[in-house]
């Protein structure tokens, strides 16, 4: 199902101007495409067109820059906490998607003791050109990561963590058993944390889904990222539709475990578009949603078409809880696992899957009605 | 007299840009108290001041990108008590 990487190219320019890959692609290469100058393993697109586009990208970034509304603006706090943190990651060989995709939220999330684990390694086999993980050929798969991950779990006394990875196309089940054993491990040392995924699309291989689903994460995760009609233009390989079937097979296979997926906005998509993506997600009866405002990691990514402002926001929130979902997390800062312990505690119905025993043994708890926040 | 370095907002980041001077040279900043906001790649950032004391020089201008650890301002921390109250 791998298409080839030229064409990737030729799809990604227009877009980007300049497009950073890593395999070998200038034998797919039109003549008219040349001329490619070989920087280290870094193609570089040096066409006047290219530069002159991503010139006036630059000057419309520079512009941006200069007038960022004051709801994006956050504070950096590096205390204690933040900093234990850092060297319980670095000390393990961990990455997170915190620190690889530059979120603004670091520094509340790492004060906060809350990170978002990254897993099978921190380069990816898929370019989106809204993400700043590293892209290219992945080198080896770390068995011991799952060990590492869940040794990290406990240093840092997580109660709810998250799990990602970088898509691995490279592997026949995209790391699929990787997730499987860290949701595991964690399990096996911190019965009581719980445990979130958000997975890659495994290219529709649904043995990968189920075998995440078979080791009973609490929530799974899987973002549509953006509308239908943009959804090749933001993301790479992945598709609007395998996401819904993603979403949907996994309730299929298991109703009790909840699924959550992202909107990013700010893309040039319409408010309509919005809506029905929302609709979209609810009709494979996804629970939780977030939505956040897209920010161009580098120069190299999609510029912001539109910054949405906070009582816009609020409207969507509100449309979402409209059209059903358990939890909405809305708002410019709101990233996938933004507040995602609070969000497993609101979006109340199914017991957390590591709870289960404790909770049937407890007297229910008033959740109903707790997706209301002030 | 103590320096005021550019910070390094994330791993890979050498340099940053000023947004903003929170504090002009002769203001009074206490220790946590926003002192500039720096442009990160993705957002402007408060960064909160290390020290207590009165500015007496900013080196670097709004809107000037500069290298992680250069001196940025400083600050006069000798006759400042540590939460000295301001009057302005």
């Amino acid at each position: 199902m791998a298409e080839p990487l030229g064409l990737a190219v030729l799809e990604l320019c227009p877009l980007w101007g300049v497009a950073f890959v890593f395999h070998p692609v200038s034998t797919t290469l039109e003549s008219d495409w040349a001329p490619l100058r070989r920087e280290g393993v870094r193609f570089i697109m040096t066409n006047p067109k290219w530069v002159e586009k991503q010139q006036r990208k630059e000057q419309i970034m520079r512009e941006q820059a200069k007038s960022r509304p004051e709801w994006l603006k956050i504070q950096i706090r590096t205390g204690p906490n933040y900093k234990q943190l850092k060297d319980i990651m670095h000390g393990r060989s961990l990455h997170t998607v915190c620190e690889e995709a530059r979120c603004p939220n670091i520094y509340e999330c790492w004060e906060q003791r809350t990170a978002t684990f990254m897993i099978l390694g921190d380069v990816c086999t898929r370019a989106c050109r809204f993400c700043a993980v590293t892209s290219g050929r992945p080198s080896h798969l770390d068995l011991a990561e799952p060990k590492r991950v869940a040794d990290a779990v406990v240093a840092m006394g997580l109660q709810h963590v998250v799990v990602t990875s970088v898509a691995r196309d490279d592997l026949d089940d995209g790391g699929a058993s990787i997730f499987a054993a860290t949701i595991r491990a964690i399990r096996e040392r911190v019965p009581e944390c719980g445990v979130e995924v958000l997975i890659p699309d495994f290219m529709g291989n649904w043995d990968a889904l189920k075998m995440v689903l078979d080791a009973s994460p609490d929530i799974l995760n899987h973002n549509v990222e953006t509308v239908r009609r943009l959804s090749d233009k933001v993301r790479s390989k992945a598709k609007y539709d395998r996401t819904l079937e993603l979403l949907r097979r996994s309730k299929e296979m298991r109703p009790d475990i909840r699924t959550k997926s992202s909107i990013m906005v700010g893309l040039g998509e319409t408010m309509e578009e919005i809506l029905q993506t929302m609709d979209d997600l609810r009709a494979v009866d996804c629970d939780i949603l977030t939505i956040g405002q897209y920010l161009q990691p580098t120069k190299k990514h999609l510029l912001v078409e539109k910054f949405y402002t906070p009582t816009e926001f609020l409207r969507l929130r509100g449309e979402g809880l409209k059209r059903g979902f358990a939890h909405v997390e809305s708002g410019p800062l709101v990233r996938s696992s933004y507040h995602a312990h609070e969000q497993v505690l609101r979006a109340d119905g199914m017991p957390l899957q590591s709870l289960r025993p404790a909770q049937e043994a407890a007297p229910a708890s008033s959740g109903q009605g707790a997706a209301v926040q002030p | 007299m103590t320096d005021v370095k550019m910070p390094q907002l994330g791993e890979s980041v050498t340099e940053g840009t000023i947004g903003k001077w929170l504090k002009q040279v002769g203001d009074y900043v206490s220790r946590h108290e926003p002192l500039l906001e720096v442009m990160t790649d993705k957002v402007n950032a408060e960064i909160p001041s290390e020290w207590a004391g009165v500015i007496t020089e900013i080196l670097v201008e709004e809107g000037d990108t500069v290298a992680v650890g250069t001196v940025i301002c400083r600050i006069d921390t000798g006759s400042a008590a540590d939460d000295a109250p301001t009057d302005d």
